[in-house]
């Protein structure tokens, strides 16, 4: 539906995006995993057609994005990476602005967004926290009920609760059987929805994967504080990757049986115990080497 | 043009509008009230003991006789260049590059209008705030004039004047809405929305200044603001307004033609 076909786009600085390409199926829900600055948005920029690339294209459904962008656009719900909106308007009346530039009549699903994220949308939008930003920005790429959906860091910005009414959000139309792209730079996030994510970095996409296998990717890593040196040693000597750190903690890389790994655990003697999120930044690390991961 | 935008441009602008109208209004008040039949002769009097280059710089050049003369030379050599002038440039910045710096101009393209459509309806927007400026302005001019000097105003050659001086800025707002187009940070734009309008207001007053730089005046389109020549010459004002339809219509064009080509980094 969605296919990117060798697009480069390179800016005065010699940062961009290169040679890069991939396709999104109808129904398919794809995450686009990055660090900052790996050209996420500069890819999405493309699809929606505002930037001119300096080689390649974006076609949806055989439309040039570039070209046929206004007719494309009636299908294409959109959340920009930046939140900027009309200074002075309410969240209401942004709204209300938003749908009439759409020419969008029901507005039942509008409503029933602003319901679900409990948006309060009465306030001056200069005065809203970032969150209740974001969730302007949400109710506004999804209210017209469009096919494809391009969400530019959607998450970024709301709490954790909101978070996760925001990933049902997306369950949701992936049943209904929408398009959605979304850019991240948090794993879990692209791990929980999607049924592919590419990864981009420093302007190269460096793999698609099938999140099965991301999900490999993503071993444990778990923080532990022994209390005595007996269970420390023992923890060290066991097959485990571990390191250990001057505070007297311990760092062990979890992979294989987790019922073997807590049957060590127990029989240690543990003061703390966590679990270490990695980043995706460690993830690069671990899987694609050095050389990229260099900043 | 795409009415919901035109309608939402209208009230982000209601204010500065309403200020611009308020101080055009004060000082057209003023000068009209300072119109005195009896005394415009002692004007031009003290008028003679400046320095010619002096007056000819503001444009107090001409001798004030009638109250259509006297409205024409002491408002719009100055005061209706400077302040539509300050109007433009705020107004023309931040119908498209303010959109473009902050980000808000995604959510505009990524709605099933044209990016034409959208910028055509920007266009519009600022002319349409522009003409009404005028169109207040002429009407409460000839209301004062009637209540203050009821039938001394020549209200024919009047509306000439105003508008020679809309259309004038009809080219003015056009290079600033050009800036606007082409650049990304609104600063840019706005540096070059203002460097344009007071280039010219600067050309305009050293030509009157001295003979030896009279030349300049082919560079700034104010002198197209010729008050004797709206006045007295038949077809001045037909021609000077064709030419500056065609030329702000040109200008206009090109901007919304290198913005639907243009790269956006939004």
């Amino acid at each position: 539906m969605i296919k990117v076909d060798d697009l480069t786009q390179i800016y005065k600085s010699g940062k961009g995006i290169f040679n890069v390409s991939f396709e999104i199926k109808k129904g398919e829900v794809f995450g686009f995993l990055g660090p900052n600055g790996a050209g996420k948005t500069t890819t999405i920029r493309n699809i929606m057609g505002f930037s001119n690339s300096t080689g390649g294209k974006v076609t949806i459904d055989g439309h040039d994005a570039r070209v046929e962008t206004a007719i494309l656009q009636e299908r294409i719900g959109y959340l920009p990476g930046e939140i900027a909106f009309f200074e002075n308007m309410t969240g209401m009346e942004f709204l209300n602005f938003m749908g009439k530039m759409r020419r969008l009549k029901n507005l039942e699903k509008r409503d029933e967004l602003i319901n679900r994220f409990e948006l309060d949308p009465k306030g001056k939008i200069k005065k809203m926290s970032k969150g209740m930003k974001q969730k302007v920005g949400i109710v506004a790429a999804f209210m017209h009920d469009p096919d494809i959906i391009i969400l530019d860091e959607p998450t970024s910005g709301l709490d954790p609760f909101m978070q996760n009414v925001f990933m049902d959000l997306i369950d949701e139309e992936k049943a209904k059987g929408k398009t959605i792209m979304m850019s991240s730079h948090i794993f879990e996030e692209v791990q929980r929805s999607c049924d592919r994510a590419g990864i981009i970095r420093e302007g190269h996409l460096v793999a698609i994967e099938d999140i099965h296998s991301l999900k490999a990717m993503n071993k444990k890593r778990f923080k532990v504080m022994p209390m005595n040196d007996e269970s420390k040693s023992k923890i060290l000597s066991s097959d485990y990757k571990t390191e250990s750190r001057e505070d007297g903690s311990i760092f062990i890389d979890q992979n294989g049986s987790l019922n073997e790994f807590f049957r060590l655990m127990a029989s240690c003697e543990i003061a703390e115990f966590d679990v270490v999120t990695q980043s995706l930044e460690d993830i690069f690390m671990k899987y694609y080497g050095e050389e990229k991961t260099h900043e | 043009m795409n009415r919901t935008l035109f309608l939402t441009n209208l009230k982000a602008h209601k204010m500065l509008f309403v200020i611009m109208n308020l101080v055009l209004l004060m000082y057209s008040s003023i000068m009209i009230y300072m119109f005195d039949p009896e005394t415009s002769n002692a004007i031009a009097e003290m008028m003679e003991m400046l320095p010619k280059g002096f007056a000819v710089a503001f444009g107090f050049d001409d001798i004030a006789i009638t109250l259509t003369s006297h409205i024409g030379s002491y408002l719009y050599g100055f005061i209706f260049i400077v302040f539509p002038m300050i109007f433009t440039v705020i107004a023309a910045n931040s119908m498209v590059a303010k959109h473009v710096d902050r980000g808000s101009m995604a959510y505009l393209i990524a709605t099933p209008n044209s990016r034409k459509t959208i910028i055509w309806t920007q266009a519009i927007s600022l002319i349409t705030m522009l003409t009404g400026l005028f169109v207040i302005q002429t009407i409460l001019g000839i209301l004062m004039s009637e209540m203050m000097f009821s039938g001394l105003l020549e209200v024919g050659p009047y509306i000439k004047i105003n508008l020679i001086t809309l259309l004038v800025f009809g080219v003015v707002s056009g290079i600033g809405f050009l800036g606007s187009c082409i650049f990304n940070e609104s600063s840019r734009s706005l540096s070059m929305g203002i460097s344009f309008p007071v280039a010219f207001l600067l050309l305009k007053m050293l030509s009157g200044a001295s003979p030896d730089l009279s030349f300049l005046k082919y560079f700034t389109p104010y002198t197209l603001i010729d008050i004797n020549k709206i006045m007295n010459t038949g077809n001045y004002t037909l021609w000077t307004s064709v030419a500056l339809i065609i030329a702000s219509f040109l200008i206009y064009f090109s901007a919304v033609t290198i913005f639907d080509k243009r790269s956006l980094n939004l």
